[in-house]
């Protein structure tokens, strides 16, 4: 697999430019794939030549390639792959080398023997991209002493969020899945971002198929922007159909941090609301701060109550498809805030449309409130 | 009763190496660096560089930035040489997207690029008088020139420090009308400021005792050792890629290409020093012929989308050569982004060079390889 | 007057006396510090501390201040007991050192017969401190720090005393306002410019300043055995350093530049007190700002620099000022011909210097080989 030839069009042979002349006229019989760039001549090679064409780079008298300029990583999705830069000093030429290997075979020889600037190189490439340079002198990670664990640079790793993938929080995120199918018996719900990165590279792939084709049956640009966009197009259809054949996944249809911070404010109104009918009656700040608390553990252990409750009704959560199985005592809570949420929402806008007085309209949701909760039971 | 004596011998003696961390808080380690060294006495056996305390995946964000957006991140790869480094990241995006950019344009680089070169080894030899032992008078003759260069480069560009001015087919907006007579009068008083930092550093006789002759590199070692800008220079190799692969109108313009002898700290300074004179003189043939005319190349869209390929860029930076890989797909945002820091290769010759000298000695090599940490760790 | 008050009882004079160097020293290092940041800033076109008080003047007390109110702090795997007396070892010869010094003819604290010996014994005291503190700390860079100067200050002790040497052999005393009286014509730098020259790099080297801080540098050992130090036993460590640079300057004044003497007999009888005490304050002043001088215009040497430089060519031309003094002595030659022999040897000196400073060449490189990969 080649990456394709960057500026010119695939359908014609690109002629080999000297220094690639050089590189075919030195290593008769292998298989080179020629390319340029908009400087540098580019030689990709296969990973079983690799080696020789190196040895063949360094030590042939009219290549001389002594300086290793660059040597830089790629992740192509399904490959790897390294590009090595090299100049001569000798013949003042420069060239570019790939090799690829399959991600599942990570394994590259190194050629830290032949210029020691490879060295540090090597081992950088092999902390962030996972790639192994067999034959490395030193193959200790070179950026962090302990080694990541995974590999940053990699497409598969995502920039976003990035904190949440540090190990620690894996952990955590696995205990919680455990405890969570143990409870309910169903299974743990799918990471969504291992969901996103996956079809983000089905997506690249299909692009790049895509684009491959067109190429290769020799479209014009534009109709191969159209093909690709096609393909995805197709592709999303797809997946949205699938989507809709599976069940939804459960963890999607509640927003946990809308839910906490909802019941962060309904605390902290009801805080205010106490603290001042407490100061309007004129007692101690000691005796305040009592009331408080106790209107707050109330509350929670109302809370509680109202979590419990669709759990010992299974029939109310089948009421709504869209929700997880009905155990989920935070899923349900959250459900119950979020519906509680829309009535006050919904009570609110037709007293207002009706056009009462602010206290009336308090009134008005309170009832609503209350009635609510007595269907709920 | 006859006790024999005799004088203990070294094999009597049980000694130890140990190990002396030097960083990441140190004050001769120009950032956070670390090194471990296994001294015996005041010999160092072993140098073991450590590196990473500054990886802020400068390769990686640019990944999810549009092309105009990563100019920004090489002003914060090489934070003494941003103009430089810049330079490197439009241009590779030109040769990728095929934008020719306007002659005004060009020149304007250059000379900023070359003026950055200046303030760049104005830097260095203040820090590097700091490491040999200076108090602090060598880095405060550096810096009042570079504060100089610096307050011309903030009314050209509005920013002392991270400037993004250059852009994919040009730069950013004209410079200022008095701009010539400006950097003329600036090139004068640094020139003189960069005698006086002469007079002060390089025939002191301690700065002489002290750095010539000291970790020696020989143009083979230089080569396979991946050093390059004036670490190679100093080797005796004659290589600059200004003149070698003449990039941006760097053919257009004459100058010297100083080296040295044998590769030793001293002719590190020597080439330095000489380049700064060099670059002064670049400025002023760039002052003398720089055209009026458009600074912007025509037809660019808002969103800039390279067409599929990849370059392998690379400039002359004040440490070597500082390279860009570029890798598109075609669409608005890099798919591969590597940066080659030129003090990254230099540094990874710290040991080679280092081990068998003194503490003292590992501590003014390191300054010598002129190393910036956000371009190593990048 | 003070003096006058109490002179009667030998306790209380000596009481008095003591209690004047008590509160002096502290005050002229205070007013140093500002002298040698304003100076230097000065030398590297800064303007030094200007913010506390008028041009900053009060910039010294506002650190003292500073200085005496942080935390003491210890680290926990210190030796506490050598770590916590290391400063007072180093701050107690040097007042110990004050008191053999005569500032005029009649202004001292005691005149000794052994002055200079017992001057030249009681300073070399210091090195135990250094090396206490760099031990007990328990860090590398103090450790280093510690024996680079037990190192450099037993080295260049000897010089600084052979040149020492050479200058009472000439007035035949060891008593310093003795060896003072001696040079009422011409001072001794004249006679004895190479123990002069010696005698400034040794003391240069004394001092730990420029080029011979190893022991305290700060890019390599990060102020070496006072790393751990903060608060009040850093700034004993501080107010050692420069009473010492102090004491050095007032020494070389004495006994080079000729003391309280007004050159070209400008009073015609006795030297007035006041007259006496400016003279003294000026050359020492002078020693003091070539000192900061150095400071602010030279690097440091490597260690193996600093020590071939005293024993290959400080140690050797001391002895020669030595010998020539004792020809002259022995034969009676006239002291004249001293200025032109001692002038020569100094010439030698420096050409000798020069040399070494240039000599090109690759450097001799140990015989440590990486293994493996060199990178």
């Amino acid at each position: 697999m080649v990456h394709e030839a960057p500026t010119a069009a695939p359908a014609e042979p690109i002629e080999p430019g000297p220094v690639a002349r050089l590189f075919q006229s030195a290593l008769r019989g292998l298989a080179l794939e020629i390319g340029q760039s908009p400087i540098d001549e580019v030689v990709s090679v296969r990973r079983e030549d690799f080696a020789r064409v190196m040895e063949t780079a360094k030590n042939d008298e009219r290549l001389a390639l002594d300086y290793l300029r660059c040597l830089s990583g790629v992740d192509w999705l399904t490959d790897l792959e390294t590009v090595y830069h090299l100049h001569s000093f000798k013949h003042g030429h420069s060239i570019a080398i790939k090799v690829r290997c399959p991600v599942s075979d990570a394994h590259i020889p190194s050629v830290s023997h032949l210029w020691e600037t490879a060295n540090w190189h090597e081992r950088e490439t092999q902390e962030l991209f996972g790639l192994v340079f067999d034959g490395h002198p030193d193959p200790r990670p070179l950026l962090t002493e302990e080694g990541l664990g995974y590999y940053i640079m990699r497409k598969s790793h995502p920039l976003a969020d990035i904190e949440e993938w540090q190990e620690d929080y894996l952990k955590t995120i696995e205990e919680a899945k455990a405890q969570m199918a143990a409870a309910t018996g169903v299974a743990a719900p799918v990471d969504e971002k291992a969901l996103k990165i996956q079809m983000a590279q089905q997506k690249a792939a299909i692009m790049k198929k895509a684009r491959d084709d067109a190429r290769a049956k020799g479209l014009s640009p534009e109709d191969e922007k159209a093909a690709v966009q096609e393909a995805i197009k197709k592709f999303e259809e797809e997946h949205a159909a699938g989507q809709a054949a599976a069940p939804t996944a459960p963890a999607k249809s509640v927003d946990e941090r809308a839910a906490k911070i909802q019941l962060a404010q309904q605390k902290a109104a009801l805080i205010t609301k106490t603290r001042n009918e407490a100061r309007a009656r004129g007692v101690s700040p000691e005796e305040e701060r009592q009331i408080v608390a106790e209107a707050l553990k109330k509350f929670s252990e109302e809370q509680e109550q109202a979590a419990a409750a669709p759990q010992a009704a299974p029939a109310q959560a089948a009421a709504a498809p869209a929700t997880p199985a009905a155990p989920m005592d935070r899923a349900a809570k959250i459900q119950l805030a979020q519906q509680k949420a829309a009535l006050i929402t919904k009570t609110r806008n037709e007293a207002r449309a009706r056009g009462v007085s602010p206290e009336e309209e308090r009134q008005i949701v309170a009832e609503a409130l209350k009635k609510f909760s007595e269907e709920q039971k | 009763m006859a006790i024999e004596t005799r004088p203990p011998h070294e094999s009597d003696l049980e000694t130890i190496d140990i190990n002396v961390n030097v960083g990441p808080q140190h004050p001769a380690t120009h950032g956070v660096f670390r090194m471990v060294l296994t001294i015996d006495g005041e010999l160092v056996v072993d140098v073991d560089p450590v590196i990473g305390y500054m990886h802020r995946g400068n390769e990686k964000l640019p990944e999810n930035c549009d092309y105009r957006q990563v100019i920004g991140y090489h002003d914060r790869t090489d934070y003494l040489a941003q103009f430089n480094t810049e330079h490197c990241y439009v241009e590779a995006v030109e040769r990728l997207a095929g934008i020719k950019p306007p002659e005004r344009a060009e020149y304007i680089r250059v000379v900023l690029a070359e003026m950055n070169r200046i303030a760049s080894h104005l830097m260095f030899f203040g820090a590097f008088g700091t490491d040999i032992g200076l108090f602090g008078t060598s880095f405060m003759y550096a810096f009042r020139d570079r504060e100089t260069i610096q307050d011309f480069f903030e009314e050209i560009t509005g920013e002392r420090m991270m400037y993004n001015y250059f852009r994919p087919g040009g730069v950013a907006w004209d410079l200022p009308d008095n701009f010539r007579q400006r950097c003329s009068q600036v090139l004068d008083s640094v020139e003189r400021g960069v005698e006086q930092l002469d007079g002060l550093m390089m025939e002191n006789e301690v700065v002489l005792a002290r750095c010539r002759g000291l970790s020696p590199v020989t143009v083979e070692d230089g080569i396979n050792w991946g050093l390059s800008g004036p670490m190679l220079r100093a080797t005796g190799l004659k290589h600059d890629i200004r003149r070698a692969e003449p990039y941006s109108i760097y053919d257009r313009f004459q100058f010297d290409i100083p080296t040295g002898k044998q590769g030793d700290v001293y002719d590190r300074l020597v080439v330095r020093l000489e380049e700064m004179h060099q670059s002064a003189w670049i400025v002023r043939q760039a002052l003398e012929t720089m055209p009026e005319g458009p600074i912007m190349a025509e037809g660019l869209k808002r969103v800039l989308r390279v067409p599929a390929g990849e370059v392998y860029m690379r400039v002359e930076s004040p440490r070597g050569e500082y390279g860009v890989y570029l890798v598109s797909q075609g669409s608005d945002k890099p798919w591969r982004h590597k940066v080659r820091g030129a003090s990254f290769s230099n540094l990874s010759a710290l040991r080679a060079m280092s081990v068998g000298n003194f503490v003292s000695d590992v501590i003014i090599i390191l300054g010598s390889i002129d190393i910036v940490l956000c371009e190593v760790d990048r | 007057m003070f003096l006058a008050l109490v002179s009667g009882n030998p306790w209380l004079e000596s009481l008095a006396r003591l209690a004047i160097i008590a509160v002096l020293v502290p005050v002229t290092v205070i007013i140093l510090t500002w002298v040698e940041r304003k100076v230097i800033g000065r030398l590297q076109m800064r303007l030094g501390p200007m913010r506390v008080g008028p041009y900053g003047t009060l910039q010294g007390v506002a650190d003292t201040i500073k200085l005496l109110t942080k935390e003491d702090v210890r680290p926990q795997t210190a030796d506490r007991w050598v770590f916590e007396l290391a400063p007072f070892v180093i701050v107690v010869p040097v007042f110990m050192a004050v008191v053999a010094i005569p500032f005029t003819a009649d202004l001292f604290i005691q005149n000794l017969t052994l002055g200079v010996f017992y001057f030249v014994a009681v300073s070399g005291l210091s090195i135990v401190g250094f090396v206490m503190a760099g031990w007990g700390s328990d860090n590398k860079y103090a450790l280093l720090g510690g024996v680079r100067a037990a190192a450099q200050l037993i080295s260049y002790e000897i010089p600084l005393v052979m040149a020492i040497v050479a200058v009472a052999m000439l007035s035949q005393s060891l008593n310093l306002a003795v060896i003072v009286g001696a040079q009422e014509d011409t001072p001794n730098i004249a006679f004895q410019s190479l123990a002069f020259l010696i005698f400034a790099i040794a003391g240069l080297a004394e001092l730990y300043r420029q080029p011979f801080d190893i022991p305290v540098a700060e890019s390599e050992v990060v102020g070496g055995p006072f790393v751990e130090y903060s608060g009040i036993r850093w700034s004993m460590f501080q107010l050692g350093e420069f009473v010492n640079l102090v004491l050095i300057s007032i020494l070389g004044s004495l006994i080079f530049l000729g003391g309280w003497q007004w050159p070209w007999s400008v009073f015609d009888e006795s030297v007035p007190v006041v007259a006496q005490i400016a003279m003294m304050a000026v050359k020492t002043a002078a020693f003091i700002l070539f000192f900061m001088w150095m400071r602010a215009s030279l690097p440091r040497l490597r260690i193996d620099q600093m020590m071939s430089f005293c024993w290959q060519l400080l140690l050797p031309f001391a002895l020669l000022q030595i010998i020539i003094n004792g020809l002259v002595l022995v034969y009676d030659w006239p002291n004249e011909i001293l200025i032109p022999l001692s002038g020569a040897g100094a010439a030698g000196a420096v050409y000798l210097t020069y040399r070494a400073a240039r000599a090109t060449g690759v450097r001799y490189q140990p015989g440590y080989q990486t293994v493996g990969s060199v990178l």
